[in-house]
């Protein structure tokens, strides 16, 4: 066996696995990445769901930062990025707001650009530096911005949007992009702080979306040396003497001198280590780690062409929206499900065959539910997505050649996702930052020797992709070679 | 310009009369103008019906300030407070849980439900009480300037920052979820049991159109431990003789400090001249001028009713219009002939002598506010139910008994309007009886005389704009300073001479005192 060898084993085929391999990678160290499906990219791969149409990957992401895209040098991969389409009218609307907040928004950024810092117990340096943050946005925005800003960040968006707009069709439009991370309607309290979240990944997305994001990382990770397994599935963490050493896979024991993990916080800390292996204080924030999933996706094939607009958001008016949260909160589906659309084939066109188009349906809001009434709901649910679909443009039920439905029940037994939730956990005030995916393992270092963490459960999260695995790839450099 | 008097204050609440009190005690010569024919605002005390008193509105004493009582000697202007002795909570399927104060007893009550939760329980309350002590040095303090800060507002945010340092980070966590989750996520990480969680987390709703999943709302479960900290036989109680003689000792002292005190004396509006605020106009037109006039009333109604938008800052103006109100909440005030009869808990007992929680499950309560966001009152309201009269006869005829239920959620914008509350009165009034006959069979034969409050009728009578009981919203983005706006959070207003001195400044409402103490504190220190 030469796998005493390797320095890093990373475990997971997403963004964030790659970035971090590759990181780790081109530092010199020999690194091996496996994953349990056949390609990679879990949830942001696309995949053939019928024969001829491909799916765009199951989240809408933003583009990764500057930093990270210099970092990984990732236009030399043939990553692109593009103006985000986004709902063509709404733009003149939200600009005005994005200008005001433009220094919050900055702020978030630098946040998330940086490696987690710490807000609890901070050091005298850091309150300074905390301090220091303060000041300059409050410079930037002026006095009395600054502190109508602080008034804003815990309101909920639709509060928020009726101080300026009195049309409830704007205002369900502006406010759906604050709904997509957390377990929120619009009239939850700090909804605003989650628009402003996720208007921080900028205006740009990956041209060809999560998939074009996942190939270009895989080109940067190959041509790093990074060791890939694909199709390899790991049941749990080696551990000798109170350290994590490798991993034992369904194609025997993997071993290196750190681990790094990807996946939800609880499957990497929890289902893959013994009960006594972890501290039980850090196994109580862990079970209160919140992470109920509210989004479906539905790829639809259509035998026509569907031309823009690219993006739309489906939902008459906030209350809306809020009564499909009321429904997923309660256990049920809404009666009128409420709709990110995308347009996946005008971005992509190489999804389906020619004439034919691919909708990508992000579904609000549809909650987790036991295994036997999993298909019920899903079928259920289909129905109200086709009806909701027939409202946009009457003709495309007749042109539906297929369609997939993943709903958060099927993230959580297929996708691996505990809660069913895309992102890892909920979005929210308490949930960011180091505070991500709990107090003290923050900084992708967990407390069991050898294992680290990252992905979108843990700092900054999914609204800006590749930055947990580039921050995290820094932090075992530093710390562990 | 000769002036009259000093200060005049315009609302005889507990908070305006509390400040008056501050400020004829500091020597100043002052005059309360209050609207009705009795004194105490929503804190008032009446007899609706021949022989039984009404605590109309407020109906337990929380929070009120322990140095309050001390300063103003209220127990000499004859305040008694009987503390509340238990929580009761009855549920659906005929199981009740009641919370006493003794712990060994709340331990074998809780224990029914959850081991787990019997034991987590006093580590909950003492936790609890390390963060409310780090929060009760705020409630005194006026709020530093968000907007302007002078050197003492950022030794005033050091002194806090050093304190949240104080704290061990365990704590310090708890205090920022406090202030970011809501109040069930908070009770989740603590609790298991539904019939335990339910009861404990309608406090982070109370006076606020929020959900108990709303984030957010653990903050305002702090405020149900803020008064054991004071050690003043638990703030959680009723004044003997109802609400309304909190009010009235509150008064006695204000009287005996040489304050003076108009009832039916209702303000048509403030006279801004030359940019200031000197002179008042009654409703009869009489002119009354002092040094400064100090508002009691909500903002809105300050600024918009009583002072004009032509005389304020249109950036001012605009915060003052969106400082939210959208009362959540109504009122049911019984005269029943008999007790009620609980069949979880038959019969007369100590049960009765505390306040009854009806929140049958999380759900129930999100349920009930998920109905009141489209514009109608809950199918299946939370109630908040006290007998004031079992351990204070005083307040009806022998042998019958008066029952408050405060009742949420009812919405101030109800489809059709908030003016077309009246005709829904009595059907919202027969939706509480209802809820409550559930538990106690047998009630609505009880009653003798029903009174109804719609968040319509707070408003119209009690003058709390949109029957917010706090005059504005508890929540986060309108406290400490941001209340009532950002800038003027420290009860001066941009108005030169016009100061405020109630629940729409910090730290807000409940029978505290505290804005009216605060109040009349900055204003002395600037030279009032």
């Amino acid at each position: 066996m030469t796998e005493e060898r390797t320095d890093l084993l990373l475990v997971g085929g997403g963004i964030e696995a790659l970035a971090a391999a590759t990181i780790v990678a081109r530092a010199g160290r020999s690194v091996r990445l496996i994953c349990s499906e056949a390609s990679l990219g879990e949830i942001d791969a696309s995949w053939e769901f019928h024969p001829g149409y491909r799916s765009a990957g199951l989240r809408c992401l933003s583009a990764p930062r500057p930093a990270v895209v210099a970092k990984l040098r990732l236009e030399d991969f043939g990553y692109r990025s593009r103006l985000a389409p986004g709902a063509d009218g709404l733009r003149p609307m939200a600009d005005p707001l994005l200008d005001e907040m433009a220094p919050i928004i900055a702020t978030i950024q630098e946040f998330a650009d940086g490696a987690p810092r710490e807000l609890i117990d901070p050091s005298f340096l850091e309150m300074l530096r905390l301090g220091g943050t303060v000041r300059r946005t409050r410079r930037a925005m002026g006095n009395t911005a600054f502190a109508d800003a602080l008034r804003v960040l815990p309101m909920s968006i639709e509060d928020w949007l009726t101080e300026r707009f009195d049309d409830r069709r704007v205002r369900a439009d502006l406010a759906a992009p604050a709904l997509f991370g957390g377990w929120v309607g619009p009239l939850s309290p700090s909804t605003a702080f989650l628009w402003l979240l996720a208007h921080a990944g900028g205006s740009h997305e990956p041209a060809g979306g999560g998939p074009a994001l996942v190939s270009a990382l895989e080109r940067a990770a190959r041509e790093a040396g990074v060791t890939i397994e694909t199709s390899t599935s790991v049941d749990g963490w080696i551990i000798e003497q109170g350290r994590v050493v490798g991993a034992s896979t369904d194609g025997g024991e993997l071993r290196a001198k750190q681990l790094l993990s990807t996946a939800h916080p609880s499957i990497t800390l929890l289902e893959r280590l013994g009960a006594r292996e972890v501290p039980a204080a850090l196994r109580e924030d862990l079970g209160a780690y919140r992470s109920r999933g509210l989004v479906a996706v539905m790829h639809v094939a259509l035998d026509c062409l569907v031309e823009g607009p690219e993006e739309r958001w489906i939902g008459d008016s906030p209350l809306d929206w809020e009564r499909a949260f009321d429904a997923a909160k309660h256990g049920t589906i809404p009666e009128r499900p409420c709709l990110r659309l995308r347009v996946a084939s005008a971005d992509d066109p190489t999804l389906a065959p020619e004439g034919g188009s691919v909708l990508k349906l992000q579904v609000f809001a549809v909650p987790v539910v036991g295994l036997d009434e999993a298909d019920q709901q899903r079928e259920t649910l289909e129905a109200r997505v086709l009806e909701q679909l027939a409202q946009v443009d009457e003709n495309w039920p007749g042109a539906v050649v297929a369609s997939q439905l993943i709903t958060p029940t099927d993230l959580e037994h297929d996708h691996h996702l505990p809660g069913g939730h895309l992102e890892h956990g909920e979005l929210a005030l308490d949930q960011i930052f180091s505070l991500r995916p709990c107090v003290g393992i923050g900084s992708y270092r967990t407390p069991i020797p050898g294992l680290w963490i990252a992905g979108a459960g843990t700092h900054p999260g999914g609204p800006f992709p590749g930055s947990s695995g580039v921050l995290a790839a820094g932090q075992i450099l530093d710390a562990a070679f | 310009m000769a002036t009259a008097y000093d200060q005049v204050i315009i609302g005889g609440g507990h908070n305006g009369l509390t400040c008056a009190a501050y400020l004829a005690r500091a020597g100043r010569k002052v005059l309360v103008l209050e609207a009705r024919h009795v004194l105490g605002g929503a804190a008032v005390t009446e007899e609706v019906f021949p022989g039984f008193k009404y605590s109309v509105c407020s109906y337990v004493v929380s929070l009120l300030r322990p140095e309050i009582i001390r300063e103003l000697e209220l127990t000499r202007h004859g305040l008694e407070l009987i503390p509340l002795e238990c929580s009761f909570s009855p549920y659906p399927d005929g199981s009740s849980l009641v919370r006493w104060p003794d712990q060994e007893q709340t331990r074998r009550e809780i224990a029914r439900f959850s081991r787990r939760d019997a034991e987590t329980y006093p580590l909950f309350g003492d936790a609890m009480m390390r963060l409310a002590r780090f929060v009760r040095p705020i409630l005194e303090m006026s709020p530093p300037d968000a907007v302007d800060p002078g050197l003492g507002d950022l030794l005033d945010l050091l002194k806090l920052g050093r304190s949240f340092r104080h704290l061990d980070p365990v704590d310090r966590l708890r205090k920022i979820q406090m202030f970011t989750m809501s109040a069930v996520d908070f009770l989740d990480r603590w609790f298991e049991s539904d019939a335990l969680k339910a009861p404990m987390a309608v406090s982070g709703i109370i006076g606020t159109f929020l959900g108990v999943r709303s984030p957010g709302t653990a903050y305002v479960l702090l405020h149900h431990y803020m008064g054991e900290i004071d050690g003043a036989s638990r703030s959680w109680g009723f004044a003997r003789g109802g609400t309304g003689a909190v009010s009235c000792a509150i008064a006695d002292a204000a009287r005996r400090f040489g304050a003076e005190i108009r009832t039916e004396a209702p303000v048509a509006r403030i006279d801004v001249r030359n940019g200031s605020a000197r002179t008042v106009v009654l409703e009869d037109g009489t002119e009354i001028s002092a040094r400064q006039i100090v508002s009691a009333v909500d903002p809105r109604r300050t600024f918009f009713g009583m002072v004009g938008r032509e005389h304020l800052d249109p950036d001012f103006a605009t915060s003052i219009d969106r400082f939210k109100y959208r009362g959540s909440s109504g009122k049911v005030n019984l005269a029943l002939d008999r007790l009620p009869n609980f069949t979880s808990r038959p019969g007369d007992g100590p049960h009765l002598r505390g306040d009854i929680a009806i929140a049958p499950s999380i759900d129930a309560l999100e349920l009930a506010y998920d109905e009141a966001k489209y514009g109608r009152w809950s199918s299946r309201p939370y109630l908040n139910v006290v007998i004031p009269s079992v351990v204070d006869p005083s307040i009806a005829p022998p042998g019958k008994h008066v029952m408050s239920i405060f009742v949420q959620y009812a919405p101030y914008q109800i489809e059709g309007g908030p003016e077309s509350w009246p005709q829904h009165r009595e059907a919202f009034g027969d939706t509480v009886v209802e809820t409550l006959e559930e538990y106690c069979p047998g009630l609505s034969d009880s009653i003798l005389h029903r009174q109804v409050l719609t968040p319509w009728d707070l408003e119209q009578e009690f003058g709390l704009t949109e029957g917010n009981i706090f005059h504005g919203e508890l929540s986060l983005e309108q406290l400490f300073f941001l209340r009532p706006t950002a800038g003027w959070a420290r009860y001066k207003t941009p108005v030169k001479d016009l100061w405020m001195c109630a629940s729409g400044t910090h730290p807000g409402g409940g029978v505290m005192g505290a804005p009216g103490r605060n109040a009349a504190r900055a204003l002395l220190k600037a030279g009032g």
